[in-house]
């Protein structure tokens, strides 16, 4: 069994092939046998953890995914596809997507971190500019030329790939 | 918590979800200073360029930003449309463009997709892509689609393609002499150029499928083995739809060569004639009964005939998944084949009968013609529990028979 103590201080403890799944956890624990001393971690709550640890234990018996290298097209990647549960495990608040992508990012969890990527690039489909800044409180911050800069880019940009 | 407190390396990974979504990258890279910087390598990905104006632009903005270059892995040159015999466009702007102006490098391109062409200037297209070649030698995968060109364009083309594992020549015109009348040129000589290259490429999965002038892809065929680019070979998808011997002749020697190296086989033969020499040559040829490391023998519309005589002469205990998929589109060309239905059946019936427990007989049927064709002898595949439906319009109506 591994131990965990995360920021506000709730105490987890998981099985070894769950926690496991965390890269940090696994290179903390040093992949020997069980953990004595409970692992810090302070970037994610409790909150957090609880789904996190919710989406490892629904994952524990995947088979491990083939390194890609750095570089490779997305659509060349053999990504582990969304199925029914992940849909459904990902469809939360915004504040806690990204508190998820930010704890499956620091914990090395890429499976979880690939799935909250696309869901927010799933959310940004079809969007405007003006819509997604509006939906994730994202300040536009461009000068009034670089603006136009913007629409002449977008103009040649929407050419190249014509 | 919103985006902005993202790093920007998990925003880049945001926009790399969006890859292809022409529409929303824009968007994001017009959200902010961070957005944009961290999703514009993205947007470059995949480059599909489909005029001169374009092919120029390309040029102009990699040579006044090089900082582009690195982040292309695709280009598409020119526009899929109709898939016809008949290119749209003249391939003369991109041989006028890659001649005119100084070169560009693209280091990290995989992928070159040649769309709806025609090069009618050989001589001028072999200059232009031989130039181009170097500036691309990263490519990995080259994919002719539907254009009209010279056979030897593409010998010679992937000879400076030293990274080449993928080349696929897809419902091409392939043309043999520039033009009747001409001067006979070294164009037409049976034996390619010799080609001072170092290193050659090591193509390991070879498409020529749907082209015209078959006996002319029986050239590309034999140029390709002659010029030894095909010894590492481990998946081949090879068609005729004119069953022209001549291509399948140069086939069977190219998998002869191939031997125990093959992994993948699929064969798209429509019509029956000619066939049946392919058919008794590739299990000879290719040991299947022996060593083969054959994992997957895939039929593609293939006529009934040919499948049973290469099945036929197989243990299937070696191969252990068999595919056979039909086209709504080719089904009259099966029906065709077939002189009457029962000894149609009858035929696919001794297939069942040597198919064994440990082999996977997949079908992937779309068509009602075949499936009340061959519906009987299936159900009995399915009871044999060898037979895996993966896909098919007509999926649900066959459960429902059976």
């Amino acid at each position: 069994m591994v131990t965990v103590v995360v920021s506000d201080g709730v105490t987890f403890t998981m099985e070894q092939d769950v926690a496991f799944q965390c890269g940090l956890i696994a290179d903390f624990a040093g992949g020997g046998g069980d953990q004595e001393e409970p692992i810090p971690i302070q970037a994610v709550n409790s909150t957090v953890m609880r789904k996190v640890i919710e989406y490892c234990e629904h994952h524990r018996n995947d088979p491990p995914q083939p390194e890609v290298p750095e570089g490779t097209p997305l659509e060349r990647k053999d990504r582990r596809g969304r199925d029914a549960w992940d849909k459904q495990f990902i469809q939360v608040e915004q504040e806690l997507l990204f508190e998820i992508i930010l704890a499956a990012n620091y914990l090395n969890i890429k499976p979880l971190l690939d799935l909250g990527c696309s869901q927010v690039a799933e959310m940004m489909k079809g969007k405007t500019p003006a819509e997604i800044q509006q939906m994730f409180n994202i300040v536009n911050g461009f000068t009034a030329d670089e603006e136009a800069q913007n629409g002449e880019g977008e103009e040649k940009a929407r050419n190249l790939n014509s | 918590m919103s985006t902005v407190d993202l790093p920007s390396e998990l925003i880049s990974k945001i926009a790399e979800n969006l890859t292809g979504d022409y529409k929303a990258l824009l968007a994001i890279s017009l959200l902010s200073h961070r957005w944009r910087d961290a999703s514009r390598h993205v947007l470059f990905t995949s480059v599909n360029v489909t005029s001169p104006y374009r092919f120029q632009d390309l040029f102009t903005r990699i040579h006044r930003e090089p900082q582009i270059s690195p982040w292309i892995h695709r280009l598409q040159l020119g526009r899929l449309g109709d898939l016809t015999f008949t290119p749209v466009d003249h391939g003369d702007w991109i041989q006028m463009t890659i001649v005119s102006q100084p070169p560009i490098h693209l280091p990290a391109l995989k992928t070159l997709q040649i769309l709806s062409l025609s090069f009618h200037d050989t001589k001028a297209a072999m200059d232009a892509f031989i130039k181009f070649s170097s500036q691309v030698s990263s490519i990995q995968s080259l994919e002719i689609t539907n254009c009209r060109l010279h056979f030897r364009l593409i010998t010679e083309l992937v000879a400076h393609l030293h990274n080449l594992e993928k080349l696929t020549v897809r419902r091409c015109r392939l043309v043999y002499s520039p033009c009747v009348g001409e001067v006979k040129s070294h164009w037409d000589t049976p034996d390619p150029r010799p080609i001072a290259t170092t290193q050659k490429p090591r193509i390991r999965t070879l498409d020529v499928s749907w082209c015209s002038r078959y006996i002319v892809a029986a050239r590309l065929l034999s140029d390709l083995r002659r010029g030894g680019y095909l010894k590492h070979i481990k998946t081949i998808i090879l068609s005729s739809r004119s069953g022209d011997e001549t291509f399948l002749k140069d086939a069977g020697c190219l998998l002869g060569d191939l031997g125990d190296g093959l992994e993948e086989l699929t064969l798209q033969v429509t019509e029956s004639h000619g066939s049946t020499g392919l058919a008794l040559r590739i299990p000879q040829v290719l040991n299947l009964n022996k060593n083969s490391n054959l994992r997957r023998l895939s039929f593609e519309n293939t006529n009934i005939a040919l499948i049973h005589s290469i099945v036929q002469t197989l243990d299937n205990s070696r191969i252990p998944n068999i595919t056979i998929n039909v086209d709504p589109q080719f089904a009259n060309g099966l029906r065709e084949d077939v002189s009457e239905e029962d000894s149609e059946c009858t035929r696919l019936d001794e297939l069942i009968a040597k198919s064994e427990q440990d082999s996977q007989l997949t079908l992937r049927i779309a068509s009602s013609q075949y499936l009340t064709l061959v519906q009987e002898c299936f159900s009995r595949l399915h009871r044999m529990g060898l037979l895996r439906i993966e896909d098919g319009r007509e999926l649900d109506r066959f459960r429902g028979a059976h």
